[in-house]
């Protein structure tokens, strides 16, 4: 290299070019531009932009299932789903399978971390009014979306076949099977066997063997990430139709109280190009999530506890997190707490759109203030309800200890979790007769629900021992 | 909070660099950790020590790589050898670890490309760290982690554990064997089973050293959470390990417990290929076993709870845990080997004792039968005829004896009815005295007349010479019977003639039980002639070649055919254990055991501090004699006192009385249990 020519000013030249190089990344096309914009309208609402409004959620779950497409696509390249070789394979991947350990760790992280970014965008969409004026399509592929990623997370969960994996899937297949409950306690098991049968299909068996793994491989690599990636694409489609995010009511005025853009030949002020500041934003939002999850991958290490062995139950044995609410649920009946329960909530999230047409103060988290008051009193209200319930039951028991000749019928009917439910639904009706707001309502309710699997979560989570029965800490545990 | 086109762009742009920072350095981080893997580090230090040794060769050309064994046979992959390099390389015998090698002869009979390494040593193979490897840390997820060098002879019993044959010496499997000895000599099988052996009261250890740590609870094991610390703790205390457990601590020897320790890590089947096994631990699995010999059933299967010197444990202390004392020579001198046989087949329901049913414990009736002639071999014979016949007896000193001993039953003066009349004219004239010494030295089986081994041959002589005082052997000249007779005709007059009062099957019903192997044993054919054809005065056996009215006559033939059929009947194996003459009355004896003897055996006789004795297996196995002589004798070093004579604290019964306790007893009897119809 010629040294000579190397001056001052073709240093400085240089700074300028690696500042620029952002800019020239843009301008050569590197990344089609066209490409971008077929996404995104040209012109995007500057309101859309704000980092506490979307939070990036949306972003963020594209991006890890992005990593997970990539990192399963090498996964794939070593395990071998079969009873006899994919825990050993999945060693492989661990000691020999050069980066695998970071691969594998970089994949079991973004799953879950999908899943609990899924919640969390729900969550960000409800309390925006996000699924009004006409986003109703997308609000439900939503929700279908968010129902896949559980399924594909619990599809995973299996491969590793562990003594982690099999005994959460045993759960999870179990918890599919609560129909049975019913149709035992009416005694036409014999006749219509719903439960069996579900299980059956979800596992091929009456126990997690060869026929369920060789199913949630499937699932796994095949089936759930096409329908993921056609409801993905539906999803930023809808984005797209419907005009871009949704905006307050408001939002021009409200920029204009920000100041913002004194551009007044715009014939919207408030609207800037998306090129390249929405780029920006959105590669913000790409880069750290992978930066929070090559952190996690090299400092945590997906589990993988001893090879599955059927004949040597865990206890407690525990379904992957996400379902371990329902699992607290179905502790108390099987079919209210398994089927009727998740399926209600699935319903209602479902209806929301159909229910709060009007949707007042959507843009706004909460809708605003009195929202905002609502949606904590609800949390208190839910908490406090909640923690008693389980406190209840806990300490005192259900209707079984105390009057033990209980129907089954009965139990079902009434056991904490229709009870938390009854609750939550009279909250939300009566805070619809206080404010006279269906969005309120909703709030209310969905508020209430939220909590209350948070708190179902933890207790079952941290707080529950062999049998299932109540500790403070592990440290309290039987050791069996 | 203002928001601007270029306050959000730059917002942006910074989270972006920062975060690409982050991820920067995170893959600098990550290639830095797999760069420099512990392997590859230990593979140019072994290089590096090769060369220095051997100077003159030219230093070998490094080129780390992992190095796997497939092993599919033993399902596995082991990996060992990517660090520890110089396992066959003898100029490493005294280099430091990994790269020492291996240690004897071991690698010549298991070639690693054949057995790995992980097979014997335990750990994960697959693994290419240390901590992974060994998987001893807590944090690692292996069944099977790296086993210590003490425990390490374990491995060999997962092939080479033969619990039956005679010891095979292996090299190197030396605490193994020992280990063997011990379990096979503290009656360990008693409990468990094992391959097939064993009784069913604690788990089946077939399998036991297969099991993993997590298999075991550590919640009451103090010290390290391994299967070695686990056993050790659970030998030496089972009831503080597992709650409830009812196995017996295992009383041994620091060195002595280790190795049964690692015996029982070794005592697997391994899920491997057949020809990785020996041939004797194959046919073990197969169910095919070496016969045990008598001493060696009693060891391993009743020496346990018998105790290895037979010598029992006392029923006063603890009831539960009460064992008779096999050794115990009163015991011996009225338990039968029927009564042995009955209760080893058939046990005690209710109580310790297992019933060792060759189908459901693995025993051999050959088995059974020898640790039968085992355990009776432990009576003591102080005397012999050939002896006893050449001494002269003397009388008074006999008279001590009879009057301590025989008394009991037989009366002062030998007239006590309904036992044998010992002074009865009759019996003198035709018994011999070696008639009287042999049913004195080997009693009568399943009668009240117990085996008297203590006696020295001086005794025996007083003895006979005591009830000789009441008159000699005087044969009357009976002529001689043309022998054998006719056991066809004998069966018919025996049926019709004798066995009203001595039982179809010459068990005995008001008459003494004769189709006993001990009496037709003992008396020559001349003594039966004499009995049959003159009868004994005073009881109801009359002279049938006599002149007794009313009675058909036999003649000498016939008396030959008799014989013939009582011999038969002696020698053959009858089908139940004959209770033999009941004499006594139920009802009078039901409140003399309330008052005697329900304090120690219970009201119901279901057993307090002693032997239940309302227990359908003790009365199948036990006759009335057995019942009466034990009652009458008691037994030394027990609790049970000799009814018969008394002592300071308890009353002596009568001979009536005890007869009517024993009538109590045999009633509560209400099934009969066949003999089991196994080799003899």
């Amino acid at each position: 290299m010629d040294y000579s020519t190397l001056s001052k000013s073709s240093l400085q030249n240089a700074a300028k070019h690696i500042r620029s190089g952002g800019r020239r990344f843009i301008k050569k096309q590197y990344l089609n531009r066209s490409f971008f914009l077929h996404i995104h309208s040209s012109r995007v609402h500057l309101s859309s932009l704000r980092p506490g409004f979307t939070l990036g959620l949306g972003v963020a779950a594209a991006v890890l299932f992005l990593v997970l497409l990539v990192t399963g696509a090498l996964l794939m390249l070593y395990y071998t789903p079969s009873v006899e070789r994919a825990y050993a394979s999945v060693k492989d991947i661990i000691f020999i399978m050069p980066g695998g350990r970071t691969i594998r760790n970089m994949h079991r992280w973004a799953g879950h971390g999908l899943v609990l970014i899924a919640f969390l965008h729900l969550a960000r969409v409800f309390y925006t009014g996000a699924y009004s004026k006409g986003r109703t399509l997308n609000w439900i592929i939503g929700v279908a979306l968010l129902v896949v990623t559980l399924f594909f997370s619990f599809s995973g969960y299996l491969l590793p076949w562990d003594q982690l994996a099999y005994w959460a899937v045993t759960i999870g297949a179990n918890i599919a099977a609560s129909f049975g409950e019913i149709t035992d306690a009416l005694g036409v098991t014999h006749l219509v066997n719903i439960g069996g049968f579900v299980k059956r299909l979800l596992i091929g068996g009456e126990s997690v063997g060869q026929s369920a793994l060789t199913r949630f491989f499937m699932l796994h690599v095949l089936f759930l990430p096409i329908l993921f990636t056609l409801l993905m694409a539906l999803h930023f489609w809808r984005i797209r139709k419907d005009g871009g995010l949704n905006l307050p009511d408001d939002a021009d005025k409200w920029i204009r109280q920000m100041e913002v853009n004194s551009d007044k030949t715009q014939s919207s002020p408030q609207k800037i190009a998306a090129w390249p500041t929405a780029l920006w934003g959105e590669l913000a939002v790409a880069v750290a999530t992978l930066a929070l999850l090559v952190l996690f991958a090299y400092l945590l290490d997906a589990p993988l506890k001893e090879m599955a062995n059927p004949a040597a139950p865990e206890n407690p044995a525990k379904s992957p997190w996400y379902f371990v609410a329902i699992q607290e649920l179905v502790s108390f009946s099987a079919f209210t707490g398994g089927i009727v329960i998740p399926l209600g909530f699935i319903a209602f999230l479902l209806s929301i759109p159909f229910v709060d047409k009007k949707s007042p103060g959507a843009g706004e988290w909460f809708a605003g203030p009195p929202g905002r008051r609502v949606v904590l009193q609800s949390l208190f209200f839910s908490t406090t309800a909640t923690i008693c319930l389980v406190f209840i039951t806990i300490k005192l028991g259900w209707l079984r200890d105390w009057l033990p000749r209980t129907p089954q019928l009965l139990i079902m009917l009434i056991n904490p979790g229709t009870i938390l439910t009854a609750l939550y639904v009279f909250w939300a009706i009566f805070i619809r007769r206080r404010t006279g707001s269906q969005r309120n309502a909703a709030l209310a309710l969905f508020t209430c629900v939220m909590m209350g699997l948070v708190i179902l979560t933890v207790v079952g989570l941290f707080f529950r021992g062999p049998d299932w029965e109540f500790y403070w800490s592990p440290l309290h545990w039987p050791k069996l | 909070m203002k928001y601007t086109q270029q306050k959000l762009t730059t917002l942006f742009q910074l989270v972006t660099l920062v975060s690409s920072c982050v991820i920067l350095i995170m893959l600098i981080l990550m290639l830095l950790r797999g760069a420099r893997p512990q392997w590859k580090m230990y593979q140019q230090q072994y290089a590096a020590l090769t060369a220095a040794m051997d100077s003159s060769a030219a230093p070998p050309e490094i080129r780390p790589t992992i190095i796997s064994t497939p092993l599919p046979h033993l399902k596995r992959i082991d990996r060992c050898s990517s660090c520890h390099l110089g396992t066959e390389n003898k100029k490493m015998a005294d280099a430091d670890l990994p790269y020492r090698t291996h240690s004897g002869e071991m690698l010549k009979f298991h070639p690693p490309e054949k057995f790995g390494c992980t097979i014997c040593h335990g750990g994960q193979g697959q693994a290419i760290d240390k901590k992974n490897a060994h998987a001893v840390d807590k944090g690692v997820h292996w069944l099977h982690p790296l086993l210590a060098r003490e425990y390490l002879q374990a491995s060999c019993g997962q092939c080479h554990s033969f619990i039956f044959s005679h010891s095979v010496n292996l090299q190197g499997m030396e605490t193994l064997e020992k280990g063997r000895q011990i379990f096979m000599r503290e009656g360990c099988l008693g409990c468990h089973k094992a391959r097939g052996l064993g009784g069913s009261k604690g788990p089946d250890l077939s399998e036991q050293g297969g099991k993993s740590r997590r298999d075991y609870s550590f919640r009451h094991v103090p010290g390290k959470r391994t299967v070695s610390n686990w056993l050790h703790n659970h030998f030496r205390d089972p009831d503080m390990v597992s709650p409830g457990s009812q196995m017996l601590a295992v009383d041994l020897a620091d060195e002595d417990l280790h190795t049964l320790v690692v015996f029982t890590m070794g005592l697997n089947k391994p899920d491997i290929p057949l020809d990785f096994f020996s041939v004797e631990t194959l046919n073990e699995l197969k169910g095919r076993r070496r016969t045990l010999t008598g001493d060696e059933t009693f060891a391993g299967l009743c020496s346990a709870c018998h105790g290895k010197n037979a010598k029992g444990k006392s029923f006063t202390a603890d009831y539960k845990w009460g064992v008779p004392a096999l050794a115990n020579q009163d015991f011996l001198a009225v338990a039968s080997a029927g009564f042995m046989e009955m209760t080893i087949y058939n046990g005690r329901s209710g109580r310790q004792m297992a019933a060792w049913t060759p189908r459901f414990t693995g025993l051999k009736p050959q088995e059974i039968n020898d640790l039968i002639v085992r355990l009776q071999s432990a009576r003591e014979i102080r005397s012999s005829w050939r002896e006893t016949k050449k001494l002269v007896g003397d009388v008074e000193q006999g008279k001590k004896i009879y009057n301590h001993h025989c008394q009991v039953c037989h009366g002062e003066n030998g007239d006590v009815m309904p036992i044998i009349t010992l002074s009865n004219p009759d019996f003198l004239a035709s018994a011999n005295d070696e008639f009287i010494y042999k049913t004195i030295v080997n009693g009568r089986r399943n009668s009240a007349m117990p085996a008297w081994g203590q006696f020295s041959s001086q005794d025996l002589a007083d003895i006979i010479a005591s009830i000789r005082r009441w008159g000699k052997q005087s044969p009357q000249p009976l002529r001689p019977l043309s022998l054998p007779g006719n056991r066809k005709n004998g069966e018919q007059l025996y049926h019709y003639r004798c066995s009203r009062c001595h039982g179809l099957h010459g068990e005995g019903v008001s008459a003494p039980a004769i189709a006993n192997a001990d009496f037709v044993g003992a008396a020559g054919d001349e003594y039966i002639q004499a009995i049959v054809a003159n009868g004994r005065r005073q009881t109801a056996m009359f002279g049938w070649a006599g002149d007794v009215p009313a009675a058909e006559t036999l003649q000498r033939e016939d008396i030959a055919d008799i014989i013939a059929h009582l011999r038969y009947l002696g020698a053959r194996r009858a089908e139940i254990i004959y209770p033999g003459p009941n004499l006594g009355q139920a009802e009078k004896g039901s409140l003399l055991f309330l008052r005697y003897c329900a304090e120690c055996h219970g009201p119901n006789g279901e057993g307090i501090k002693a032997p239940a004795l309302n227990n359908q297996e003790f009365l199948n196995s036990a006759g009335n004699g057995y019942i009466l002589a034990s009652m009458s004798l008691g037994r030394r070093g027990t609790a049970m006192p000799s009814w018969g004579r008394g002592d300071e604290k308890h009353i002596k019964l009568s001979l009536q009385e005890r007869l009517d306790i024993t009538a109590e007893i045999r009633q509560w009897q209400k099934v009969v249990i066949k003999r089991p119809g196994a080799v003899h």
